[in-house]
């Protein structure tokens, strides 16, 4: 058996948030009246697993269950409140497709640009500059401005850079909420076919089909828990008819 | 544990720093038919209106005044230039930083750059004109290589620290603002220190960290050297850079979840 990629133990994560509207005379009128004027806002408590090399893992739940935090956590963007983590190595992180872009730039130059921000180095990427753009329809568009893209355009972009730069592994979040269904399948088949074997990829959405086919395992986050960890097709259908039964009550 | 990579100068991070400033190049001047020259244009003004103001009364006592001038005006506007740029831009980079496992230590770096930049450029106009009277020789260059890395030291050290208070409070950007339009009279730039009372002088030259590095590297292009004035630079240059180093390494987390 290998030896865990991927440890999470007992990762809490709480945030301070201002308890009303935070104005001068709201602070001064707390300080002297020593009532504060923040409250504490827990967001996941005590979520332990672990995740072996080459493991797929889908993350579920509702919106404010945890999830990005969760997984800004394992990427290392926030520390976590209490708890440990550990990753074998650096993640390569999509949380946010447009993130990174720089709309003035052009089509080309943002490729170079996200493909730093993903850890690719410029020969690498003016080598895999036609297949990106290929990838994500643009081959006419490599010299106009971003900003004249529409959002599911620079979405494909976004995706096309990620998945045509290196990485073992994976985390990302959401990644084809905006896309149309052409360019949804045919990601799909990408990703089936960039997440191989070898690598490792945790990801989150609310489409539970797509987390089905790529993941084999998946953890059910609830009001910052882990509710459910099993085999994805399992936790994803019982997840799913809870939700829909919450929805029709 | 902390989970985020400590090695900041690994060769994907290097290549991130080199796009990151590649794309502030690129924009520079966006859409300007004169680019560069617009923000030349704020040194010289100022430089024109000094001079005009203050030659009669400091300069006549100064060997080429201009040069002394304008080597002032353009060490305190990197100064005050750089640190709002690294300000502003920092709390704008939030999305990034929330985002993308970017180390929020090079996006820092990458705000400098393109500022530093410019700066080189003028001190290179500055360089032509100490040519022009004579003044410069090749050990004075040699000499300016450590003065200006610990001025980029210097500024990288107040910049982060600004930085983070600036995510937590964001009067801190306005409060800047105002106090840096202080600095082009709380240093030498269009007087000499001799000029003005014996206490004021030790407040200029010890209580504001600038001065060393302005008196050291106009020395320099007036062909003299500083002894006092380039220990001090290096002085304040790894002081400066430690005390914000750590401050950012202690309080970057809690700036990013808050601002």
């Amino acid at each position: 058996m290998s030896d865990p990629y991927v440890i999470a133990e007992h990762v809490s994560k709480h945030f301070h948030v201002l308890s009303q509207r935070g104005t001068t005379f709201r602070a001064i009128k707390a300080f002297l009246k020593r009532e504060p004027l923040m409250k504490k806002l827990n967001v996941l408590s005590h979520v332990s697993f672990e995740m072996k090399r080459g493991e797929k893992i889908a993350i579920v739940g509702k919106n404010g269950a945890g999830k990005t935090t969760l997984l800004r956590i394992l990427a290392g963007i926030y520390e976590p409140s209490s708890g440990e983590v550990y990753t074998e190595i650096a993640p390569k992180v999509l949380l946010n497709f447009w993130t990174g872009f720089n709309m003035d730039l052009t089509v080309i130059d943002n490729v170079y640009l996200c493909g730093a921000l993903f850890g690719g180095e410029r020969k690498l990427l003016a080598r895999s500059l036609p297949r990106i753009l290929e990838m994500a329809e643009l081959s006419t568009l490599g010299y106009s401005p971003a900003k004249r893209l529409s959002l599911g355009q620079i979405q494909r972009l976004s995706l096309s850079i990620f998945l045509n730069t290196p990485g073992d592994f994976l985390i990302f979040d959401e990644c084809l909420a905006f896309v149309d269904k052409g360019f949804a399948r045919k990601s799909d088949a990408f990703i089936k076919e960039h997440i191989s074997d070898h690598k490792t990829a945790i990801m989150a959405s609310h489409d539970g089909e797509f987390l089905k086919k790529h993941c084999t395992r998946a953890i059910w986050l609830d009001k910052g828990s882990i509710r459910m960890d099993g085999e994805a097709r399992r936790v994803i259908s019982e997840y799913e008819s809870v939700v829909s039964g919450e929805a029709t009550e | 544990m902390k989970n985020r990579p400590k090695q900041l100068f690994t060769r994907a991070n290097w290549n991130l720093l080199v796009e990151l400033i590649r794309a502030q190049f690129k924009l520079i001047d966006h859409n300007s038919l004169l680019g560069f020259l617009w923000s030349s244009l704020g040194p010289l003004a100022m430089f024109a209106v000094t001079y005009a103001i203050f030659s009669v009364r400091f300069g006549k006592n100064i060997a080429a005044y201009p040069l002394y001038l304008l080597s002032g005006i353009v060490v305190v506007n990197f100064f005050v230039n750089a640190t709002l740029q690294v300000m502003q831009s920092f709390c704008a980079a939030m999305p990034l930083m929330l985002n993308t496992t970017a180390p929020r230590k090079i996006i820092l770096i990458a705000n400098v750059g393109i500022v530093l930049y410019k700066f080189l450029l003028e001190l290179l106009f500055c360089v032509a004109i100490s040519f022009f009277y004579g003044k410069l020789s090749l050990k004075m260059l040699v000499l300016a290589i450590p003065i200006l890395l610990a001025f980029i030291a210097f500024i990288l050290g107040i910049s982060s620290m600004l930085a983070l208070c600036n995510c937590l409070v964001r009067d801190v950007e306005h409060l800047w603002t105002l106090l840096s339009r202080v600095f082009f009279f709380i240093t030498p730039v269009f007087y000499e220190l001799k000029d003005i009372s014996s206490w004021a002088s030790k407040l200029v030259y010890f209580a504001n960290p600038l001065t060393p590095f302005m008196v050291s590297l106009r020395s320099l292009l007036m062909g003299s050297f500083d002894a006092m004035s380039f220990g001090y630079s290096l002085l304040w240059g790894v002081f400066f850079f430690a005390l914000g180093l750590g401050a950012f390494g202690l309080l970057e987390d809690t700036a990013v979840e808050r601002a």
